[in-house]
Formats: C-alpha cells, structure tokens, sequence
C-alpha cells in the first residue's frame, strides 16, 4: 500500500466478490456489480476514481492525489473536492467497503 | 402409498418422469409452474441424471426458470450483505431466517427457490431499536392500514413488513417464530444458543431448529395450502442433514425441549408418505410416541393435507379442495390467536377481500 | 398446415377438445377453449401460423373459458388462464381476443427467460433489425405498420426477444394491436391492410388487430441481428428528425423498456452491451408515421450503399 497511513484514517477497496463488469463510451461508464446484480452509471471522474481503488485500495486523500496525477489538475480543484461524497455514495452503492487490515 | 399427483411423484422419485409421454410432461410443467417450484424440479431431475434425455423445449423451460431463480437468489444475497453492513456492524445480532439463511450457508436446498423476501430474527429486547436502525437507513414500514398494524404489534411475532426505499426490497424482522399469544411457545434463546455463525458473521439455525423451523410454519403457523414448497424444504433439509446420524438423534429431543412436537410429527409424516423422505424408523416412533394428536385429528387431517398441497390447476379445483383449504385456514388462525379476535379478523379479511374482487 | 387450413368444425372441435397447438414465433401454445366467438376470432387472427402435431410438446398450456356471472345484470364473462394462473379477473366473454392477446404477452414476460425482453416492435430489412422502443403511446406501433408499408419485415409488434448467447433479435410476428385512431391510419398506410373486428369499449379505448403479413409469418424461424435503436415520440407538432444518442443513453432506456434485466444479472449486462456496442442509437420524434418511415428507411438504405456490415457478429 502506497502513502503513510494515519490513525483513524479509512482505506477504501472494491470487495473481491464485487468482480466488476465495465464498460466505457463517450467518457461514460457503465459498471455491473456481480454481487448486488446492479448496474451503475458513472460519469468520467467518478468511474475513474472506482477504477483507481479497483486496482489499488487507498484513502480518500489517497484518491485525491492519484487522480489529481492522473489528470494533471490542483488537488484542490472542484471536481476532488466532491471525492468525500462520491466515496460516501460508493460506499451505500456497496461497490466499495473498507479494507479490514 | 403415494397420491396419484404428478408433481408430488415426480418430486418423489424424479427418475418416473424420463418415462413421461407428451401430455403429462405438459401436466408437469403446469403443476410445477403453478406451485412455483419449477426450477427446483429441474434441479431434483438432474440430480438424478436424465436431464439431457428430456426434449429441448422442456429443458429451455428450466433454463428459463433457473435464470430466474437466480436472479431472485441474487437479490437475496445481495439483501443480507446490505443487512449485515447496517446491523452486525452496529451490535444488533442478525439470525437468517429461511430462504436467506439456506442462501448464506450455501445449502443444496437454496437452488431454484423463487423466494424474494427477507427474514431475520433478532433478540425481542432490541426489536424496537433495531426497526428504528434500520428506518434510517433506508427502510421503512409498508403501507398498512390501522386494523392490520395493530395485528401485527399486538398479537404477531414479527413487526410489520419494511421495503427499502430505494431497492424495494421487503424485510420481515421476527423475535421469535410463532406469534407470541399461539398455544406453542418456543423459547427463542434456546435458537440463539445453537445457532452456527457463517464465514461474513451473520448467524444461521442449527440443522435441527432449521428442520423445526419449516416444520411449525407449514402446519402451525402457514396456511397448509399452497405449502407445497414447504413440505419439499422439510424434506431437502432431511436428506443433506440426515447424511450426520446426530441429526436425527437430536430431532426428537430438540422438539420435545421447544414444544414443537406435533407439528414436527406432520411433517414427518407427510414428507415420508407424499414425498417420499427417509426417516429412519426410531425416529417415526419417536415422533409418533411424543407428538402423535388423537386418531380422529389424525383421520381428519390426512385427507384434508393431502388434498390442500396440490397444486390448484382446474382439473383439481373440486369442491372438495375448497372445503379443505378453508378448514385448514381456519386452523392456522385459530392457533395463532386467542378466540375472540378471531371471527372479527376473518370477517374482515374476507370483506376485503371481497370488495376488491369486485371494484 | 396452418390454422387457416382447418374447417370451422375441425378448428371447434381442437380447440374444445384436446386444444389447438400452434407455433408462433418461439414458443408453442396449446389452447383450449369452448367459447365460439373466440374461436373466431383467433382463427382468423392467426390464420397463416402453423398447426403443431400433437406429439410436440408446448411452451404454455392456456385456457380461455367462461366465467361465473356473479351479477345477473352483468354481460357473459370469461377468464384466461395459462398454466392454472391468471394475469387479470374476469372480462367480458366478447373481448376474449384483447384479453388472450394480454395473456400471451404476460406469459412471455413471466417466464421466457432464455431471451432478455424488451417492449418494444422490431422490424428488418436488408439483413438488419431496427428496434422501435417506448412506453405505450409513443407511437411505436404506427411507426412499425408504416415501416411494414415500405417493405420491412415484420418481427414483432410488441415484444424484442434477444438471444443473450448470440446477440439475434428472435420473431415473434403476432397480430398489431391498433389502438383508436392508429386503425383508420393504418388502412391509410397499408395496401391491403388486413384489419379483424373492432373492440369496443375496452379500458383502453377502440381496439382491433391487424393480421401480420403472411411473409413475416413464413420466416418467423428467421432471427435477424440488430442494427438500429429507435425510441420513436409522437406529438402532434413534432419536427420529424432522427437525433443520435449517445450510446450511454442508449444502453439506459433500453434497460428500462426490458421487462427482465434484473432477473438475467451479468448475461443481461453483457448481452445490452453488446447490443449498444454494435446498433446505432437514435431518438425520432415524429408527427406524421409516414415521414418518420421514410427516415428510419434511410438508415437501411445507407447501410446498403455503404455495403459496411455494421458489425462482424
């Protein structure tokens, strides 16, 4: 796991038995969670950042800075800034849940 | 001496229906297709191997209903991990109750079943907190009309259904398994004692108290007609627990401590004469010997079982039936309720009823 | 042989006797029913479909039967059941037609599984299928007859079946169900409209349905791939014109026109996907069916001058 870890703070995965389905046009994903057999809209940001801890659990603050990288924008910029709500409505979608160490 | 209904035979003895003409496949297929359980049919025909001898149309049609039931059990599982997430995280010990508890154990028995809804059980001193937990998050109560709510809060067992708002799914949330005022009064911490945790922490009956569990719905607590699927739970659940001698060494005992000896007696009998189920023979006179009602009961009731699980195409819809599945339905209540309510509650059941019917 | 071929005796004496069995598209129905009328109507409706030998086992076993009057000042009732269950109440015995047409439909809601099913008409022409998709009302089966008029294959009118495994859009070419004044515009669009009785009144207005054509019927072994999405609206000021749709877009209202894409999991998932990836997308508001035919013509006939096949499935 990259990035120092504080206390208290929650590492965010996609559960394995998850086994996403994706598919992309047009910047927008489409994504099939075989275990709740729901299937997701998401814009291009926010199916990036599902992608990024699909590939690799990591904080929210983690996420920022993978993404901000990856589109060569401010940390701070508007569209992160929204990170926390996104990973809250992820996290009620069930797409993803916290990492038990 | 099994009845001469196809559906029971076949569930009996799946091998008979390799030998099956055209017409009764099609008999078959509308049994099964009217008692819900045709996709577990299928499962029970290619257990015993003769599923690729049957015609293609046929096997389309359990393919069909197999994606279905899937999809249902899907669903299902996809309810209890939501379950799990809102309440064992947030200390409200979670039993599966039912077609949730097969799924999450993983037993033979969940294939094929069409069931949707979820129960579970939690202790009755956290029944009110935990309803309240799960309203916010994302739950809340099904529309009831005052009549019906206060059934369910004075004299039923569990609260009254919850939908999730966004899923639509419905919950049943239990303290116990027979409604507090009925004449049997199991004593739900002896569940709780035997119950075995599964891999994500969720909590499931132990073989027996599951086996007892179908055994007081079917003929205690359900209505009898319609239980068709019921009566072939009691018997999957017999047939892969009934491999452990120490199933049936506890059966018995484990009813006599609950006080669920006659409903269990039922089901045994039942099961072995219309299904076909492998009791081993201490175990009948067990049964027979603690929970065997007085002959007349038993005379009585035999005809009336037999008649009310068939499943309810025309060709079976005798006046006979009718009488049959409405003494059974007056059965199942007044067990459930002490007199007096009940002639009310029914009447106004069927008044109901027969308003809609003719709006 | 087909239902036409029989004499109004042999087809009273199958259908209240061991039950007619027919093959309409996919599925093989076996139906019982002693109401004459009904008889009739369905005979005629069904007149090209082919008569099933009695050793080829059915899909669905239906019976369309009369039913207890219960008030006597009520009309002659009759019931439809499909397996022993029944979709809806009793009706009156003279619409058993729109009924049992109901009735099929929801059979093959309820249970067909091994296709993912939309509601929508899907019609062919040069290899490829268009698919009409909508809520009711949206016009879609005006625009299906006005495209029949221009030459296109008839699939089906009501229901999309798709084969999840390989992606074909299987016939299922029943009679149109026309609706109020679709029926008067119909005998305008169509040479030689083959109209049957006129319901009236039903909940849902005047009804009569349009025998499909005998071509459709003949080939309603023949799956076709699909090429076109439509989701046609029809308003009276509409400005005819086919606008593409982002394939996303596309992708969600097909999933909400399906009537099992839940219950089919990742084989619905993969199968629409599929679908999306391949047929091109478009939103047709319309006001005259006639100019909406013309243009969902067009994108056949570019496709024939390009000679592209749009996928290599």
């Amino acid at each position: 796991m990259s990035g120092a870890l504080e206390e208290g703070v929650t590492v965010w995965r996609v559960p394995p038995e998850n086994m996403l389905s994706w598919r992309m046009w047009d910047d927008e994903f489409l994504v099939y969670n075989t275990a709740s057999g729901l299937t997701h809209h998401l814009n291009f940001l926010a199916g990036e950042a599902l992608r990024s801890l699909e590939a690799e659990p990591g904080s929210a603050s983690e996420l920022v800075r993978r993404l901000a990288d990856q589109f060569e924008i401010a940390r701070d910029s508007p569209p992160l800034q929204t990170i926390d709500r996104l990973i809250r409505e992820l996290d009620e979608l069930g797409l993803i849940a916290p990492s038990t160490s | 001496m099994l009845p001469n209904n196809l559906l029971l035979r076949a569930f009996a003895d799946p091998g008979l229906v390799n030998g099956l003409g055209v017409e009764s496949l099609e008999l078959l297929l509308a049994q099964a297709r009217m008692a819900g359980l045709t996709a577990r049919l299928s499962y029970r025909i290619e257990d015993t191997g003769i599923l690729a001898a049957l015609p293609a149309r046929v096997r389309t049609q359990f393919a069909a209903a197999r994606a279905a039931a899937e999809g249902r059990r899907r669903a299902l599982e996809w309810e209890v991990n939501r379950l799990h997430h809102v309440l064992t995280g947030s200390g409200y010990p979670m039993l599966l109750l039912k077609g949730a508890a097969y799924a999450a154990a993983g037993l033979p028995l969940a294939r094929g079943r069409t069931s949707a809804d979820v129960d579970i059980m939690v202790p009755r001193g956290q029944l009110d907190s935990a309803e309240k937990h799960l309203v916010s998050h994302g739950w809340e109560p099904v529309e009831l009309d005052a009549y019906d709510k206060r059934y369910y809060r004075g004299w039923s067992h569990e609260l009254p259904p919850l939908r999730h708002r966004e899923r639509g799914s419905e919950l049943d949330v239990h303290h116990t398994i027979l409604p507090p005022l009925s004449r049997l009064r199991p004593d739900p911490s002896a569940f709780w004692r035997s119950a075995i945790a599964l891999a994500d922490g969720s909590r499931v009956f132990c073989p027996t108290h599951m086996a007892l569990h179908v055994a007081v719905h079917l003929f205690q607590d359900g209505e009898i007609a319609g239980g068709l699927g019921g009566l072939v739970d009691f018997d999957e659940l017999c047939r892969h627990f009934g491999r452990d001698p120490g199933f049936w060494h506890e059966l018995v005992p484990a009813a006599v401590e609950l006080g669920l000896v006659r409903p269990l007696y039922y089901a045994l009998r039942y099961a072995s004469s219309l299904l076909g189920t492998t009791v081993p023979e201490p175990v009948t006179d067990e049964a027979a010997r603690a929970g065997k009602p007085p002959r007349p009961v038993r005379a009585a009731m035999d005809p009336m079982v037999r008649s009310a699980l068939l499943p309810d195409l025309p060709e079976y819809r005798t006046p006979w039936r009718r009488a049959a599945c409405l003494s059974l339905y007056i059965r199942s209540h007044w067990l459930r309720m002490p007199p007096l309510p009940l002639a009310r509650h029914l009447l106004r059941k069927a008044w109901v009823r027969g308003f809609a019917a003719t709006s | 042989m087909k239902i036409g071929d029989l004499t109004r005796d042999q087809l009273h004496q199958r259908f209240a006797g061991p039950g007619l069995r027919t093959r309409i598209g996919p599925f093989v129905f076996r139906v019982h029913t002693p109401i004459d009328r009904f008889v009739t109507d369905f005979s005629a409706a069904y007149a090209d479909f082919p008569v099933c030998d009695e050793n080829e086992i059915s899909d669905f076993r239906i019976r369309v039967t009369p039913a207890f009057r219960r008030w006597p000042w009520r009309e002659a009732q009759a019931e439809f059941r499909a397996d022993g269950e029944s979709p809806f109440r009793t009706f009156p015995r003279r619409l058993a037609m729109p009924f049992a047409e109901w009735g099929l439909n929801w059979c093959i809601c309820s249970h067909a599984h091994q296709f993912l099913i939309f509601h929508s008409a899907v019609v062919e022409k040069a290899g490829r299928a268009a698919i009409l998709a909508g809520p009711p009302g949206s016009g879609k089966s005006t625009l299906c007859a006005a495209l029949l008029a221009r030459g296109w294959r008839l699939l089906s009118d009501e229901l999309a079946l798709l084969d999840p495994a390989r992606g074909r859009l299987f016939p299922i070419p029943r009679p149109v169900a026309l609706k109020g004044t679709s029926i008067g515009l119909i005998e305008g669009l169509l040479p030689h409209p083959r109209i049957g009785r006129v319901f009236a009144p039903t909940h849902k207005g005047t009804l009569a349905h349009l025998r499909p054509p005998l071509e459709a019927v003949e080939c309603q072994a023949e799956p076709a791939l699909p090429g076109w999405v439509v989701f046609p609206t029809h308003a009276e000021n509409a400005d005819t014109r086919l606008v593409p749709l982002r394939k996303a877009a596309g992708f969600l209202r097909l999933e909400r026109n399906c009537f099992n894409y839940d219950a089919l999991g990742r084989t619905a998932f993969d199968a629409l996907s599929q679908l999306i990836e391949t047929a091109e997308c478009y939103d047709l508001p319309f006001a005259q069916a006639a100019a909406a035919a013309e243009m969902v013509d067009g994108l056949a006939e570019r496709q024939l001058v390009t000679g592209l096949p749009l996928d290599a499935a």
